[in-house]
């Protein structure tokens, strides 16, 4: 039987690992180490393997992975990826360049987010969020692209189920 | 709370040390020192050796074994190895934040693979606690 | 007793559009608006970007008509000013507005079917008041924005009409087979987006056109799924 699997992805920092603690029904695995890099200033530790969430439905469990967010992980994105029913991308509004974060994700990501589909969620939107959105929109519209866009913060379980419940909108009309 | 103090190692402790790996065997062809979060230290090897994408992905499975084990309630998780048809990786925490990797052609033991990883090992985590 | 409106240098599509927008507010309107040509009428919208003299706006208001201004946003400094592109909520507005200026003998309607307020910005935690959108098969929508969880809410099953309009053009009838939900459902979802702006209105020429087979590729899975995140359907 086929793993039923959904994966975040997303850069270091913006909330993958809070996002699936969030959303599964059990604390999730984590497999991180300490970071020894510039990240360190912001975070203790960083994802290197994968973070593993489950969510219980009666008859079947639906896996939800974290994958790291820095590139030379690249390697367990791939390995996450394949599979996976849909994607959630979360973006941090509040970097340097939201859009050439979210083009890293929606490159490495295309061919399996084709196949599928995928929503996305920017964090740390208390300010420039409604700006940071608009731009991705426009980024998206550029690129023929129509993906859902919506700000979130991950700690929240009902921004969570919002941004879940349109990932599977997306899958099954989309 | 994570230990922030950082590791100051002389450069030429690990490359001695490195070097005395390789020196154990022919069978021994590379040694590679990088951080648990997946950065490149140092290295030496007898060919080319992609060093990056070896130690991102040492990293992770090195993080995957200790919670692979922890999961099968077992602790203390001392290498992680990659058994191939042809040679083994060997894996081992050197102290909190680092991981030495040290890769082997099938013509030497495995147990002396894991050895001679366990002395080196030995010998940084005496120089970093000094 | 009716109303009269008039319309000056408007396309022959603008035309159509608000004709067919007047008619379907008709139960939403104070009083009942018969669109007339070439007489005298109460009030008269003038389509500013192709009638650019003013004289004629100060001859319409000479003789005792209404103005309303149809253009570009910001170009016109007029308090009862119609936006391109034409939005129901706005046409609501400028007629309640001139309805309160043009006096009459009695309104044609029963005093229950008042104007609809439509203020410009929505608070956040309101659910906007549904505005019927003209449905025919000459009108279609498309999503450009996903809406916020305060629409998404207000309407079960919403997120799969977001999920289908996100990336087609289609009509609400289009759209309520494809998302398997009540006609009225999907209209009162276009309205509440409409308000809000996430939607791009496009006039569809051609009348004949055989509606996308439903898209739906429900698993059993991700309908617990829904169920499971707090959807209703």
């Amino acid at each position: 039987m086929s793993e039923l699997k959904l994966v975040i992805t997303g850069t270091a920092g913006v909330g993958k690992t809070t996002a699936i603690h969030s959303l599964s029904d059990k604390p999730p695995i984590v497999t991180d180490a300490d970071t020894t890099d510039e990240l360190s200033e912001i975070k203790d530790t960083t994802t290197v393997a994968f973070d593993f969430g489950e969510i219980y439905l009666d008859d079947a469990t639906v896996h939800v992975y974290g994958t790291p967010g820095q590139e030379r992980f690249r390697h367990m994105w791939e390995i996450i990826a394949e599979g996976a029913l849909g994607f959630i991308l979360l973006v941090d509004a509040r970097r340097k360049d939201p859009i050439a974060d979210l083009e890293i994700y929606l490159d490495n990501f295309r061919q399996y987010i084709e196949s599928t589909s995928a929503v996305i969620g920017v964090t740390r939107t208390e300010t420039e969020g409604g700006q940071c959105i608009e731009d991705l929109y426009n980024y998206l519209e550029q690129k023929q692209l129509f993906y859902p866009i919506m700000a979130v913060d991950p700690r929240d379980k009902s921004d969570m189920s919002q941004l879940m419940l349109s990932l599977l909108a997306m899958l099954e009309y989309g | 709370m994570t230990d922030k103090k950082q590791i100051v190692i002389k450069k030429q402790v690990v490359e001695d040390n490195l070097s005395n790996l390789l020196d154990t065997s022919d069978g021994i062809y590379a040694a590679l020192l990088s951080s648990v979060d997946g950065h490149a230290l140092a290295k030496k090897s007898v060919d080319e050796l992609s060093e990056t994408r070896l130690a991102a992905m040492t990293s992770s499975c090195l993080a995957l074994g200790e919670k692979i084990a922890i999961e099968a309630q077992q602790t203390g998780c001392n290498f992680v190895i990659i058994q191939n048809t042809d040679g083994f990786l060997v894996m081992r925490r050197v102290d909190k934040k680092l991981v030495i990797t040290t890769l082997a052609n099938k013509n030497i033991n495995l147990g002396m693979v894991m050895s001679a990883t366990n002395s080196v090992a030995d010998s940084l985590e005496k120089e970093i606690r000094s | 007793m009716n109303r009269t409106i008039q319309l000056h240098g408007f396309s022959k599509n603008d035309e159509m559009v608000f004709t067919s927008l007047l008619s379907l507010l008709s139960n939403k309107t104070q009083y009942q608006w018969d669109v007339v040509q070439n007489r005298a009428a109460e009030v008269v919208v003038i389509d500013v970007d192709n009638e650019s003299d003013t004289e004629v706006i100060r001859n319409f208001e000479r003789d005792g008509c209404k103005v309303i201004t149809y253009g570009q946003p910001g170009l016109i400094d007029s308090t009862l000013q119609l936006n391109k592109p034409m939005r129901a909520a706005a046409i609501l507005r400028c007629l309640a507005e001139v309805s309160t200026n043009v006096a009459v003998d009695k309104p044609n309607k029963p005093r229950e079917n008042e104007v609809l307020s439509v203020p410009s910005q929505q608070p956040q935690h309101n659910i906007p008041v549904s505005t019927p959108i003209p449905t025919g098969v000459s009108v279609s929508y498309r999503l450009k924005r996903w809406p916020d969880p305060s629409i998404l809410k207000a309407t079960p099953g919403a997120t799969r009409i977001c999920a289908i309009m996100l990336k087609q053009v289609l009509s609400a009838e289009e759209i309520a087979e494809s998302a398997g939900l009540a006609l009225s459902s999907v209209r009162e979802f276009i309205g509440n987006c409409d308000q809000k702006g996430y939607l791009d209105i496009k006039q569809r020429v051609s009348q004949i056109r055989t509606p996308p087979a439903p898209k739906s590729r429900s698993n059993p899975i991700l309908a617990k799924l829904r169920l499971k995140f707090g959807a209703r359907v």
